[in-house]
């Protein structure tokens, strides 16, 4: 059976149900860069990012019978484990040390606003990486990269108008999975 | 705003994705699928509880319950000069101050009034937080009498450079949701 057709929620039924290690697998591979990244901008620190996104993926497995169709997107339920598995690494207890007092403090984002944020980058990053691999690499040069069109067609050795087409194409693929709604 | 100008939008606008390390894929699953592999570094994690959850549980509650008690029944006077205070406000007019008290030997007081908070249920606990950096600092956790009000006493570090603050829900075993923030 073709596995890389189901949809990410019938995968994660199938991880719950079968305990299926290839349908993990490509769930692992079509999340684990949103994953990962999420892990590493959360933690500010990519070295304790492979024990937790490796910690993550293992949450994935153990907790995938919680997960229920009806309450949400299996994105939303992947983004929730990675999110509550780096902050749980960062949570510390006040501890007593001698010091100036406090200094006012900045109006920085609410958690939530935060969290919101990293929840679009990481529906982003994960649906770039579902795009065909010709129509992927232009995207993140283009985007990520910061190269413009010409540069990416020289980079690519490939036409000026492939470039185009193949961005065009992207964008519209990306359009229709980003333009559904996150219950 | 056209759909694909708002795709090029969030493409911008999400940080560029980070390349997962080529070892993770098989860390993962073993650590998923199979027998968990040593890890390189240790993860900061939940303490796993010999007993259940309910040792968790009646220990929290315990604590939250002492500390209510040892400060609520003497009202909302607090013993020490306020020198700043933060309001919280939540949903359905719950609402809390934080008064903030002199640096005293490296430490700082604080007094956390909650009011119009019901009891948490069975299970759950209040826990109020202060961002650090980038860290979030737990500061006290604490249940709310039938009167749905509480007063807490905590202490801050000494020269701590603090955001903002908040208070979660918080499930035993994992799962919380903000119910207060700094208005």
């Amino acid at each position: 059976m073709d596995l890389g057709g189901l949809s990410d929620e019938q995968l994660l039924e199938r991880v719950a149900e079968r305990r299926d290690a290839d349908a993990f697998a490509v769930l692992y591979r079509r999340y684990a860069r949103a994953v990962y990244s999420l892990v590493v901008r959360l933690l500010r620190d990519s070295a304790t990012a492979d024990d937790v996104a490796q910690e993550a993926f293992a949450s994935v497995w153990r907790a995938a019978r919680g997960y229920r169709r009806e309450r949400g997107s299996a994105a939303g339920w992947l983004f929730a484990i990675a999110r509550n598995a780096a902050i749980d690494t960062t949570r510390t207890r006040v501890a007593l040390v001698v010091g100036e007092p406090p200094d006012e403090p900045d109006p920085g984002p609410l958690p939530d606003d935060e969290a919101i944020a990293e929840m679009e980058a990481f529906r982003v990053h994960a649906a770039v990486d579902a795009l065909p691999a010709r129509e992927r690499e232009v995207i993140e040069l283009a985007y990520y990269g910061g190269l413009s069109q010409s540069e990416v067609a020289d980079r690519l050795d490939i036409p000026l108008g492939t470039v185009k087409t193949r961005t065009r194409t992207g964008l519209q693929r990306l359009a229709g999975v980003l333009g559904q709604e996150e219950p | 705003m056209s759909d694909l100008e708002r795709i090029e939008r969030m493409l911008r606008e999400a940080p560029a994705p980070v390349d997962v390390p080529d070892a993770l894929e098989a860390v993962a699953r073993r650590a998923a699928v199979g027998d968990r592999p040593a890890p390189v570094r240790a993860v900061r994690s939940r303490p796993r509880w010999p007993f259940g959850r309910l040792l968790p549980a009646a220990a929290v509650m315990a604590a939250a319950a002492a500390a209510t008690l040892l400060i609520g029944v003497g009202g909302r006077t607090p013993p020490f000069a306020v020198s700043s205070s933060l309001a919280m406000t939540g949903p359905a007019g719950a609402s809390a101050t934080v008064d903030f008290g002199p640096a005293d030997g490296g430490t700082r007081p604080i007094l956390l009034h909650v009011r119009g908070l019901a009891p948490a249920p069975a299970g759950r606990y209040y826990e109020m937080w202060m961002r650090v950096g980038t860290d979030a600092v737990s500061v006290a956790t604490f249940n709310t009498g039938t009167s749905g009000t509480a007063t807490v006493r905590a202490s801050l570090a000494g020269g701590m450079s603090w955001r903002s603050c908040w208070v979660t829900l918080e499930r035993v075993g994992g799962g919380h949701r903000t119910v207060l923030r700094a208005a």
